[in-house]
């Protein structure tokens, strides 16, 4: 018997009787299930109600019999349990995805790739650009998604990676991998030039529904100081407050210097 | 107030100081910082030239007669004699400030 065959099993019909009790709570053989209507044998299952509503539950979401355990598919690809929500679309994961929208978009996105799945194998296969994986740096390991590493360690992010990237850690390193700053730097607003650098703000966000409905929540906006290095000629793009119009008073910033500082010597 | 004159070298600043934390003890390493890309920032080892690193992480360069801060893909920057506060360049996330990696 499969590990599965000991959560589900199905419920006997009596003559004339049905179950209406639907999510309804049945104390069985020592422990706790509810009762779900499985659309694909079209009938209905007892299902453990833990199981069923931290793993099993989508599969009957998505009209289907569980063939395997989701949780645990997705622990053998060494997801972290707040990783697992993020896939199903129940939680956002630090910055990412944090709306309700962009939440709901994920939920139907899992359920179409469970529907589509016939083993744990393809259900994997189809995840893994989005599974999480870490990408090692020198100074650090980083939390990404396997497309996300790919891209960085073949060196071809293109801009849409930039704008799409919620998290300014992985916006600099979508920048390291090759991702031509330049390009980046057409579809941004263009705010000032001086002989230190240049000063851009990223394209203005359309209206989602939590901005209207918080319409004095100012989120923090980040300004873009681009400079080039006089020594290895590496480009750089990075987060300044927005309180500055000038590149010559942002630099200062980012080494928190006076705004009088002089640079005498730079390489 | 002279205006500060300030050496840098990637995302290292090297800020003139009158005197250093007290706090601020002696390396017997010569490595000021290591960038993402593998890329070192040392101390050119000379007499009289000395890493110093404070209760918070904070490195100091002290040299009497002046020292070279190397780099793999950085030009060499030339210290005049004199003491040094190590400042990491940083940036704003939406996260809120954080250091610059090189």
């Amino acid at each position: 018997m499969t590990d599965l065959d000991e959560l589900i099993q199905t419920v006997p019909k009596k003559d004339g009787d049905k179950i209406y009790s639907r999510f309804g709570i049945f104390k069985r053989k020592g422990r706790v299930d509810v009762v779900v209507h499985c659309e694909e044998h079209e009938q209905d299952e007892y299902v453990e109600q833990i199981a069923y509503h931290t793993d099993l539950g989508w599969w009957y979401a998505a009209g289907m019999h569980p063939r395997f355990s989701i949780v645990g598919a997705f622990k053998k690809a060494g997801q972290t349990r707040n990783e697992i929500g993020f896939h199903v679309g129940i939680s956002s994961l630090g910055n990412r995805r944090s709306n309700d929208s962009d939440l709901r978009a994920a939920k139907a996105k899992f359920i179409v790739i469970l529907s589509e799945s016939k083993t744990e194998k393809d259900f994997l296969k189809m995840f893994q650009p989005s599974l999480f994986t870490d990408l090692v740096t020198p100074d650090r390991t980083h939390r990404v998604t396997m497309a996300f590493k790919e891209k960085y360690e073949t060196k071809s992010f293109r801009p849409d990676d930039f704008f799409n990237e919620q998290s300014q850690e992985l916006r600099r390193l979508v920048v390291r991998g090759g991702c031509p700053i330049k390009e980046v730097l057409k579809r941004m607003k263009f705010i000032s030039k001086d002989e230190e650098g240049e000063l851009y703000d990223m394209p203005p966000e359309p209206a989602t529904e939590e901005s209207e409905r918080q319409p004095f929540v100012r989120p923090i906006r980040i300004r873009y100081l681009y400079v080039t290095c006089p020594s290895t000629g590496q480009e750089y793009l990075l987060g300044v407050p927005d309180r500055f119009s000038k590149p010559k008073e942002a630099r200062r910033w980012t080494f928190n210097l006076p705004p009088e500082a002089e640079f005498v010597k730079e390489a | 107030m002279s205006t500060p004159q300030i050496y840098r070298q990637g995302d290292l600043g090297f800020i003139p100081i009158e005197s250093m934390p007290k706090s601020a003890k002696p390396l017997d390493n010569r490595l000021i910082r290591k960038g993402e890309t593998g890329g070192l920032h040392l101390l050119e080892e000379k007499k009289g030239s000395i890493l110093y690193e404070d209760e918070r992480g904070v490195k100091y360069v002290m040299s009497e007669d002046g020292v070279g801060i190397l780099h793999g893909e950085h030009k060499r920057v030339d210290l005049p004699p004199g003491q040094y506060e190590v400042r990491v360049q940083r940036e704003l996330g939406a996260n809120g400030e954080q250091d610059v990696i090189d």
